[in-house]
């Protein structure tokens, strides 16, 4: 039966734990081509190189009933007072089925938190995947 | 003489040399010019091998050890001069081909290359 996925499908998880008010996320991947185009050809070609994924999530900025920031492991390597280890990474996976997902090491590399009036508070967040996909059934047939 | 690896290039320049002459200026600044030969040298052909495989750049730095670096002359194939319906003003037939320098050689992404070499034309 064919299947159509909305934002209710989504989530994302970071190491392991599933981040409870997230309002969007994407991802977006690109590969590098490199120019193979010889002297005797009459049109450029390409050959595929490096792969790249970079994306972006906005979560709810909120405290959990113990208190506790929820989406801190989405922010603590930005909003913190000392530098960020250089080789500090994250395990992010974004998910719209059990069978659909995507799953890398991630760098987290901007927070905007933003707080309005008659609004809650939330961040958006942008991150950098490190190294290929761990997981990416999400690009299977 | 050996010839050069059969690699297209991705890009070629080439300038022509000239005859073999002596330049003489007097002090009026007269100029007397001897030429010794009818043959043109001093030919430059610069050669990119963008994005070729590990393969064809090594068979490019192996010419290079193997005819003795900047000592030896060289043949060019038809491959070096991809794209031109007739090269033999480039190519002389009474010409032979030496390198500049060492090739230069850049590592882009895994299994893949850009090479590039100076080439000077040497009569022979």
């Amino acid at each position: 039966m064919a299947k159509h996925f909305t934002g209710a499908d989504g989530a994302l998880y970071v190491g392991g734990t599933r981040i409870a008010k997230v309002r969007n996320w994407s991802i977006s991947g690109s590969v590098e081509t490199l120019n193979v185009t010889r002297t005797d050809d009459t049109a450029a070609k390409f050959i595929y190189g490096r792969q790249s994924y970079s994306g972006s999530c906005t979560a709810l900025y909120y405290e959990d009933d113990a208190s506790a920031l929820e989406m801190s492991a989405l922010l603590s390597n930005i909003i913190r007072t000392s530098g960020t280890s250089a080789t500090a990474t994250a395990t992010l996976l974004l998910e719209l089925a059990a069978n659909r997902r995507i799953q890398a090491t991630v760098l987290f590399t901007q927070a905007d938190i933003s707080a309005s009036t008659g609004d809650i508070v939330s961040a958006n967040l942008s991150f950098v995947v490190t190294g290929n996909l761990t997981v990416a059934t999400m690009g299977a047939a | 003489m050996s010839t050069f690896p059969s690699v297209k290039p991705s890009s070629r320049a080439w300038s022509p040399g000239t005859r073999a002459q002596t330049i003489y200026q007097a002090l009026d600044g007269v100029e007397v010019r001897f030429v010794h030969g009818t043959r043109v040298v001093g030919q430059r052909l610069t050669l990119v091998f963008e994005n070729v495989t590990e393969t064809e750049g090594k068979s490019i730095t192996d010419h290079y050890a193997s005819n003795g670096t900047t000592y030896g002359v060289f043949d060019l194939p038809a491959a070096v001069f991809a794209g031109m319906n007739s090269y033999n003003y480039t190519n002389e037939a009474t010409n032979s081909w030496r390198y500049v320098g060492p090739p230069q050689v850049s590592y882009i992404t895994p299994g893949y290359q850009t090479v590039s070499v100076e080439l000077l034309g040497v009569s022979t």
